[in-house]
């Protein structure tokens, strides 16, 4: 019961915690990938805003470039105006062009073609700008409207040009000397990467997510800042993105899985004024915190699993089990046979219902059982009667006495003698004991005693042993419980004093010769009565003398045990029938002195068996 | 009364030790019945037997009987003289196989 009981407890706990921990599992899980979202989300936000701000920083830079260069270019028209010489002469133009640092001056007629120029000799040479027809071009068109107003000033923003698509920006103003514009023009590229470089250095040390992810800003497929160094300059593909994430990178926002140099990764997208932003973060990193929890629950769960399991199954063994424990021993001695035992098991309704249910039910048994002993005694004393009655006790004659006693044991018991004259001359004699006790020992002694009897009386013409044969057959007869009994058998002839005699498995008679010593009568050990049937006796004859006397007896006699559990023996009995008291006696004393030293023997121990005894005098 | 079975069916040997009586020899057959039921023969050492009831001359009985009946046999050994005395004085060694 209590393995019973254990086994489903700790299936019942076990199963809890494992459901536990798998919510706990997936709820944690999801919450991890939940927080390194919303925190990729929010740095790329950052990101993002710091971005436009640097973007905004950079605007103004730009503003204030331009409004230097519309000063520039102003300034040097009131130059111009002062010192026209410097427009025509191409030397001078040159000294200007150097003194105020740009990379190109042209001055333009009111035609709008180039006049003259001023070019920095590594950009090329000036002769291709003369006559340069500025209608003829889309990006020098705009300057054109110089040619109507006088106080003209145009900065055009950074353009790419050339060959290489270096940034170059050109200024002009309407010329104050004459009818006319001037145009600067300087390379720029200096300017754009200086305002990246710097947008770039502010935001690289907030490139980090987290301990081990960041933040990638590309251009295109091309990566311009990362907190690792080692990325920037590097393409999207060579450091690992498959081309469908890439392909998805420049269409908006999302997210994604990859793996970055073996490592799993998880990641955010978006895009910020043409530039995209990527998050990533490792996964082991996302599943650390939920890792350090998982293990911390398994921890708990093991050890609330271990108190529970140990204290519910301690309190049920002590509340449920013990208690069944204890009325299992009181029910275990009472089905022993211990109808005395009482069953105390208190301490809650169920226990007390049934301690009384069964204490009642064993005092409900007790009655039952005296009252059905009270009958069965009564019935056992009338059988003990009838058994008595049968037997014959005395038997006298000028020929020859016997005497015979039987003193049943507390139980009915299967002893029995029998004697009576078959003719004139004949007398039979027998004494048995049958296997067994009780009543079905009783029947069975009832059953071989009248079959003995029927057979002696009838067996005119066949010899003893034949006749006891025929009975041993007789009572084989439907003999299924194997009982059997065994017998000693004799016939007198009162005349002659011939005895003839069969043994069947009995103890053999004690023959006391008046003329001289008691001895064992020389018996054949024939088999048992009962046991099997066909079997053969030997008939043996003596003839006894005048006051030779023969003692029958069952085993009652020679197994009476004293309080030492020592038996009465043979040699008891032979010393006792050797006595010189013993050689004359009557029967009935005979029998009372041998009663006597049983029961001196036996010295107030126990009665076990029958005492059963005969003694038959020949009187000559 | 205690026994062992020293070899299984259908070769059956018990060691039977302490006194067959009429408490100990109907425990003896009741708990030895199942193998009985598998043997073709039977071999009881009573070696350590030494007291026999009649109760314990049935049990015997019904054994040679049982085993007889069933062409199997049925063999007693190491028989202590005072149940050599009974089984002689019952007749019992007529009927009986012993070693």
């Amino acid at each position: 019961m209590r393995g019973t009981f254990q086994r489903w407890l700790f299936l019942f706990v076990a199963v809890s915690f494992a459901a536990l921990f798998l919510l706990t599992f997936y709820v944690q899980t999801r919450e991890a990938y939940k927080d390194a979202e919303d925190h990729i989300q929010l740095r790329l936000e950052d990101v993002q805003k710091q971005i436009r701000i640097s973007e905004k920083a950079a605007l103004s830079i730009l503003n204030v470039y331009n409004a230097s260069v519309a000063n520039d270019v102003r300034s040097v028209a009131y130059f111009l105006q002062r010192c026209p010489e410097y427009a025509t002469n191409n030397f001078l133009l040159e000294e200007l062009r150097k003194c105020i640092g740009y990379d190109e001056i042209h001055i333009i007629n009111e035609h709008g073609f180039i006049e003259n120029t001023a070019v920095n000799p590594m950009l090329g040479n000036p002769e291709k700008y003369i006559g340069f027809n500025l209608r003829l071009h889309a990006q020098s068109e705009p300057f054109l409207e110089g040619l109507k107003q006088s106080d003209f000033v145009l900065v055009q923003p950074p353009l790419p040009r050339g060959l290489d698509r270096k940034l170059f920006l050109y200024s002009g103003a309407s010329r104050k000397d004459a009818p006319g514009l001037i145009q600067l023009g300087a390379a720029v590229d200096f300017l754009e990467s200086s305002l990246e470089n710097s947008r770039l250095a502010q935001l690289s040390p907030s490139l980090r997510v987290g301990t081990s992810g960041e933040i990638l800003i590309c251009r295109g497929e091309k990566v311009i800042g990362a907190a690792r160094t080692d990325f920037e300059g590097r393409t999207l593909a060579s450091i690992g993105f498959s081309p469908e994430h890439i392909a998805a990178f420049v269409q908006g926002e999302g997210e994604f899985d990859e793996t970055i140099d073996g490592i799993p990764v998880f990641g955010l997208y978006m895009q910020s004024n043409n530039l995209t932003l990527i998050g990533i973060m490792p996964e082991f990193e996302i599943t650390q915190k939920r890792n350090g929890m998982v293990v911390l629950l398994v921890a708990t769960c093991l050890l609330l699993t271990l108190v529970v399991f140990i204290s519910v199954s301690k309190l049920v063994q002590k509340v449920v089990i013990d208690g069944i424990d204890r009325i299992n021993v009181s029910l275990g001695k009472i089905t022993a046979g211990n109808l005395e035992e009482r069953v105390e098991e208190r301490g809650s309704r169920e226990f007390d219902e049934l301690s009384g249910g069964i204490n009642s039910m064993v005092d409900a048994l007790k009655g039952a059982i005296a009252a059905e002993k009270t009958r069965l005694d009564s019935e056992l004393d009338f059988a003990r009667a009838v058994q008595a009655s049968a037997l014959p006790q005395i038997h006298t004659d000028s020929r020859f006495e016997i005497h015979a006693s039987m003193e049943p044991a507390k139980e009915v018991g299967g002893d029995f003698y029998d004697f009576f004259r078959i003719d004139s001359s004949r007398l039979a004699f027998l004494i048995a004991d049958v296997s067994g006790k009780g009543i079905p020992a009783a029947m069975f002694m009832m059953k071989a005693k009248a079959q003995l009897k029927s057979s002696l009386l009838s067996g005119q013409g066949r010899s003893l042993d034949q006749i006891i044969a025929e009975v041993n057959d007789s009572v084989c007869e439907g003999n299924d419980a194997c009982m059997f009994v065994t017998v000693f058998a004799g016939i007198l002839d009162v005349n002659t004093g011939e005895m003839v005699y069969v043994n069947a498995g009995h103890n053999a008679p004690v023959l006391r010769k008046n003329n001289g010593d008691a001895m064992w009568l020389p018996v054949d050990n024939g088999f048992v009565i009962g046991g099997m049937d066909g079997v053969e006796y030997e008939r043996q004859s003596i003839v006894m003398e005048k006051g030779d006397g023969l003692l029958l007896y069952t085993d009652g006699v020679t197994e009476a045990m004293n309080k030492k559990h020592a038996l009465y023996g043979d040699d008891r009995l032979i010393s006792l029938m050797d006595g010189p008291i013993m050689r004359s006696a009557p029967a009935d004393c005979v029998l009372e002195e041998l009663k006597a030293d049983v029961k001196a023997f036996a010295d107030g121990a126990p009665q076990s068996d029958d005492i059963t005894m005969l003694y038959l005098r020949y009187l000559g | 009364m205690t026994y062992e079975i020293t070899n299984p069916p259908p070769d059956l040997m018990v060691l039977v030790k302490g006194r067959l009586d009429t408490l100990t020899s109907p425990q003896l057959e009741s708990e030895l019945e199942p193998s009985i039921a598998k043997s073709k023969s039977l071999v009881l050492d009573l070696a350590d037997v030494d007291y026999l009831s009649s109760a314990g001359l049935r049990l015997l009985l019904t054994l040679q009987k049982r085993f007889k009946k069933e062409g199997g046999s049925f063999v007693l050994r190491n028989i202590q003289p005072g149940v050599m005395e009974i089984l002689r004085m019952t007749g019992f060694l007529k009927i009986l196989s012993v070693q």
